[in-house]
């Protein structure tokens, strides 16, 4: 089975893989869907250098913006689904709920309980199944982050007693503020840097013990534990 | 044809099965491990009685390493003293390799390499003519060595410990007991094993060398530089010459090409003395009274398809051989076009090839509804190890492949894999 991830940026699809690799997926079938591999240097001529770095760096973050265009285009979906390669195939849609206001979707207000959490996770997926005017359906998995990814990766770090990591209001900065993301600080790529922290997750006994720390994450891999179950 | 390999502990592959076509293509990012199959390949292939020479290895195109890089390095490593290699070319011919360095130091970069069972068959048959006369076993003993008579006839000749011990239990043997006959099932002593699969090298073409600037190995009849390209063409029959130049128009302005077996064109003024290539090209465009360039002038995209060419269509080459990076020196469309033609010559002149290129272009020429032809790709799985994967089509696409599909541009736009995650 071949895995593509759409996902705000790269850090995302680091994250998810490693998530992946604990269902025994093997990396070669993990396809990290890159818009920007459509275009060339030429085609991006004129941007200067630290324009150029800055880029890359908000690739590895990204936004709703490049999700959203990727669901209206459909492009990587029809590159990915209908190609002529014998694979089945399932795609990952990642977003964090953070900025969803932006794009009309109406946050929860102040969320505290997992159906809170899970209300949130519908609307986002409502919305992302409206801009592919409803295609796909039975072939996408969700991987919707409440507040950021960064609360998904703080789950590893949670320690006994810790409430979801959801409810943390900045979780990328309680990230940041943890001592294993100092030991990684010396890697230039932002998305090295969430490779590693996030390595645990391709451990089954790691990621079965993280997913009690946040919702969001327990109903992604329970998705995509009966997804690969079903298929194989 | 050599349908399956399984290798185990060589290099960075530490285990992966393959199942092989006719003409096989291997793409994957740098470093991914291609050339490593090429060379598990290219390693079982310098099996000669039992025993690797390490000259054979480099001859053939193989970096050879101290043993312990040659195996696998990696830390949950269970077989860390032996590389496996198990050959399957047709269901009744299989070959299982299980291969040691043969030298009391254990990482002598200089060890030749010896395949395990001869060691034990030898050391158990040291201690069976020791001890037969108390265990008195002589139908256990003769079985023993109905299988190591052969290998030790086939090695007592060299100067080496081993070529001394299989002399001296040879004679040793034949004072004590009738020798039983060589068994003539053996694979690697038959001529099948012999012709096809002993032969193959992996040719990795180098200009200056296609020029006759530079020597290059010592292998026959082409060296795998792309040495001697003249001699061979220069000792083609008829036949081989007119297909050659049916493809003339692969390069626009070639017109023909020459053999000066006698060098005079060099006294003439058509080169330096720095060449030692006697093959000269004619170009169409030119005065014919002044177009003839040779090998260290002419553009070295035509000595690079050239080569290809010879190589398929000359008796002489090996039946089976890989190529290392097929794409250097040539342009795109080229590569495309090539590619289709050297899968139909292969098929024409029965010749099964590896190749592995970073150029997208020669994916589009390969034609993946054809079952002799393949393309795999190489990663490195999370844990560094080389993995193979065919790339296979959906059956009902056939009539379906427009060009929004073609396999160059899933390639680079990161459909299939094959390139790097990092940047």
């Amino acid at each position: 089975m071949e895995i593509g991830i759409v996902a705000e940026g790269h850090a995302d699809q680091f994250v998810i893989r490693n998530i992946l690799y604990s269902f025994d997926i093997e990396k070669d079938n993990i396809r990290f869907l890159r818009p920007e591999l459509a275009s060339d240097e030429t085609e991006i001529n004129g941007k200067k250098q630290k324009e150029r770095d800055n880029e890359d760096n908000a690739r590895d973050f990204g936004s709703w913006t490049n999700v959203k265009n990727d669901c209206e285009s459909k492009f990587p979906f029809r590159h990915f689904f209908e190609n002529p390669l014998e694979e089945e195939r399932i795609m990952i849609i990642q977003l964090d709920t953070d900025t969803c206001s932006q794009y009309d979707v109406q946050e929860v207000f102040n969320p505290k309980t997992f159906a809170d959490f899970q209300e949130m996770r519908n609307r986002v997926i409502q919305k992302v199944d409206e801009w592919l005017g409803n295609d796909y359906i039975g072939k996408l998995l969700y991987a919707i982050c409440i507040r950021q990814m960064d609360a998904w990766v703080l789950t590893l770090y949670a320690t006994q007693n810790e409430k979801d990591t959801g409810l943390i209001a900045m979780p990328k900065n309680e990230l940041n503020s943890l001592k294993a993301y100092k030991s990684v600080k010396s890697y230039r790529q932002i998305r090295k840097r969430y490779e590693i922290l996030s390595g645990d997750f391709s451990n089954k006994k790691k990621l079965k013990k993280a997913i009690e720390y946040n919702q969001s994450l327990k109903d992604f891999v329970e998705s995509v534990a009966i997804t690969t179950a079903t298929t194989s | 044809m050599l349908q399956e390999i399984t290798i185990k502990n060589f290099k960075s592959i530490a285990e992966d099965t393959i199942e092989l076509g006719r003409v096989n293509v291997f793409i994957g990012e740098n470093g991914c491990g291609k050339s490593n199959i090429l060379e598990a390949v290219g390693f079982a292939s310098a099996l000669e009685n039992g025993k690797i020479e390490l000259e054979t290895l480099v001859e053939k195109g193989i970096r050879v390493a101290k043993p312990s890089l040659m195996r696998g390095s990696f830390s949950k490593n269970k077989n860390k003293d032996k590389i496996e290699i198990s050959l399957s070319f047709s269901k009744d011919k299989k070959l299982d390799l299980h291969l040691i360095p043969n030298s009391e130091d254990k990482d002598d970069i200089y060890a030749n390499w010896i395949e395990e069972e001869l060691v034990t068959s030898i050391q158990k048959l040291t201690s069976f003519y020791q001890n037969i006369k108390a265990i008195g076993d002589e139908k256990e003993f003769l079985e023993v060595l109905k299988n190591v008579i052969p290998i030790l006839e086939k090695n007592n000749q060299g100067n080496d410990k081993l070529s001394k011990e299989s002399s001296e239990m040879l004679s040793a043997f034949k004072g004590i007991l009738p020798l039983p006959n060589a068994p003539d099932d053996s694979l690697y002593f038959s001529d099948y094993f012999q012709s096809f699969f002993s032969h193959f090298v992996i040719y990795s073409l180098s200009t200056p060398i296609l020029r006759g600037l530079l020597d290059d190995s010592n292998i026959d009849p082409v060296g795998i530089y792309g040495g001697n390209l003249d001699v061979l063409i220069a000792n083609f029959d008829k036949e081989e010459r007119k297909e050659l130049l049916e493809y003339n128009y692969l390069i626009d302005w070639l017109d023909s090409f020459v053999v000066d077996t006698n060098d005079i064109l060099k006294l003439k003024g058509y080169k330096l003395n720095r060449s030692q290539s006697t093959l000269y090209f004619t170009d169409k465009y030119m005065m014919k009274k002044n177009n003839i360039f040779s090998s260290e002038n002419a553009n070295e995209g035509i000595l690079h398809v050239l080569f290809y060419l010879a190589l398929m269509i000359s008796k002489r080459t090996p039946k089976f051989f890989a190529i290392d990076n097929i794409e250097s020196s040539l342009n795109p469309h080229l590569c495309r076009h090539l590619m289709t033609e050297l899968c139909k010559l292969a098929k024409k002149h029965d010749k099964q090839l590896l190749i592995t290129t970073h150029n997208p272009a020669i994916l589009d020429g390969l034609n993946l509804f054809d079952e002799e032809v393949r393309l795999f790709v190489v990663s490195r799985n999370k844990t560094g190890h080389t993995k193979t994967r065919r790339v296979k089509l959906k059956p009902d696409v056939q009539n379906k492949m427009g060009e929004k599909y073609k396999l160059s541009e899933l390639w680079t736009r990161g459909y299939l894999g094959a390139i790097s995650e990092n940047f």
